[in-house]
């Protein structure tokens, strides 16, 4: 067993169907030598807890197993954790693990075995982390930039902060380690009764702002909903340091 | 394994129809308006303003093309072009200035590269108090 290495399984994962994948990937990780502890997330188990007790014990490389959520939700404390992290990407297809240049399941460990080590910056939302956007779905709220201006949607539109993240079609990967985050306002335009209007899209940039409301509204942050009338925003430069694969050139 | 995006960090901001910028709006690279903003507004690159763009602002930058509605005084450093759709209300100082039949513009005109040196003089000045603003 390799002492740098431990992997923290997502919950699902104890399904039964998930049972073969998992034994195949163990083996290929044993086979290249970077097998390692095993702890499994669960419902009354603190994961900020298992992840100190991991360090304790010499761990270098905390290694994710499982969905995207996981990940994102791990995201709320791992930037603080003197580890670097992996991703193997199984129970879903991930999103997050082709921005990273991952590929899903046991192709994934190829990556994990060359260990190619980027720092990434992350994003910061009143005292919480996040690694990929905020979205406020359908909002008039505006997003005051730098304490300079502030930018607002005229009709509802969706307002995006984004760290790393894709947007679709015809849209541009957000680069986490621009050291900025990036501002995307979706607003229909020229909507009738009889007909949609057309969406248009607005993109600037900020190293530090806020969303304010004046009604209460939701937000998604790392796809965790939270509530409120303001929220502040940051970026940390070069915060996280996770393993990553070579993305295909688009 | 990010690729840079086209540009890198000159990467066009971009203010859409259907979105409103109120205050002091700086951006160091180029700027595509088609919404409105209402402060004052300057951008080191070129600025585009489209057909449906409103702007109540003081404008500089360093270049413009202008086919939208600008309440304000216009600072460009080299070249200015008014499309026949623009509207200009205010003066107008740049080192070139090309307008389009059926442009309308309200102000007076200061062309040349004196003229236009100011111009930039005075925009980097506002760029620089903008950044110390922002780093302050």
């Amino acid at each position: 067993m390799n002492p740098a290495f431990a992997y923290v399984y997502d919950d699902v994962l104890s399904d039964r169907r998930y049972e073969r994948e998992i034994g195949t990937l163990e083996t290929e990780l044993a086979r290249r030598g970077i097998e390692g502890r095993v702890a499994r997330l669960a419902m009354f188990r603190n994961p900020r807890e298992m992840a100190a007790d991991l360090m304790k014990v010499g761990v270098k490389n905390v290694v994710l197993v499982g969905r995207d959520q996981m990940l994102k939700d791990l995201m709320a404390f791992a930037p603080d954790l003197e580890v670097t992290l992996g991703y193997l990407p199984i129970g879903a297809p991930s999103e997050i693990a082709a921005l990273l240049g991952i590929p899903n399941g046991i192709g994934s460990v190829d990556v994990l075995a060359a260990r190619l080590v980027e720092i990434l910056d992350v994003g910061r939302l009143n005292d919480r982390y996040f690694l990929t956007e905020v979205v406020a779905p359908s909002t008039k709220a505006c997003v005051d930039i730098e304490g300079k201006y502030r930018v607002s949607p005229t009709e509802h539109g969706a307002i995006a902060i984004r760290n790393l993240a894709g947007g679709g079609e015809g849209s541009t990967l957000a680069d986490p380690q621009d050291g900025r985050l990036e501002v995307v306002i979706q607003a229909r335009v020229g909507s009738r009764w009889w007909k949609k209007g057309a969406l248009e899209e607005t993109r600037m940039w900020l190293t530090r702002g806020a969303i304010r409301s004046a009604q209460p509204i939701d937000i998604f942050v790392d796809g965790e909903k939270m509530r409120g009338t303001e929220f502040h925003l940051s970026i940390v430069p070069k915060k996280l340091k996770i393993i990553t694969g070579r993305r295909q050139p688009r | 394994m990010f690729t840079k995006q086209p540009g890198g960090d000159a990467a066009v901001t971009t203010i859409a129809r259907g979105v409103k910028v109120e205050g002091d709006f700086t951006s160091q690279g180029d700027v595509v308006i088609e919404g409105e903003v209402h402060g004052t507004l300057s951008a080191s690159g070129l600025l585009t303003i489209g057909p449906e763009a409103i702007i109540k602002a003081d404008v500089t930058a360093g270049e413009a093309l202008v086919a939208g509605t600008i309440q304000g005084n216009v600072a460009i450093g080299k070249r200015i072009e008014l499309k026949s759709s623009a509207k200009v209300i205010g003066d107008v100082t740049a080192e070139v200035m090309a307008i389009e039949a059926g442009a309308t513009l309200a102000g007076r005109i200061s062309v040349g590269e004196r003229r236009a040196e100011s111009a930039e003089r005075t925009a980097s000045a506002k760029r620089e108090r903008g950044i110390v603003q922002a780093s302050a």
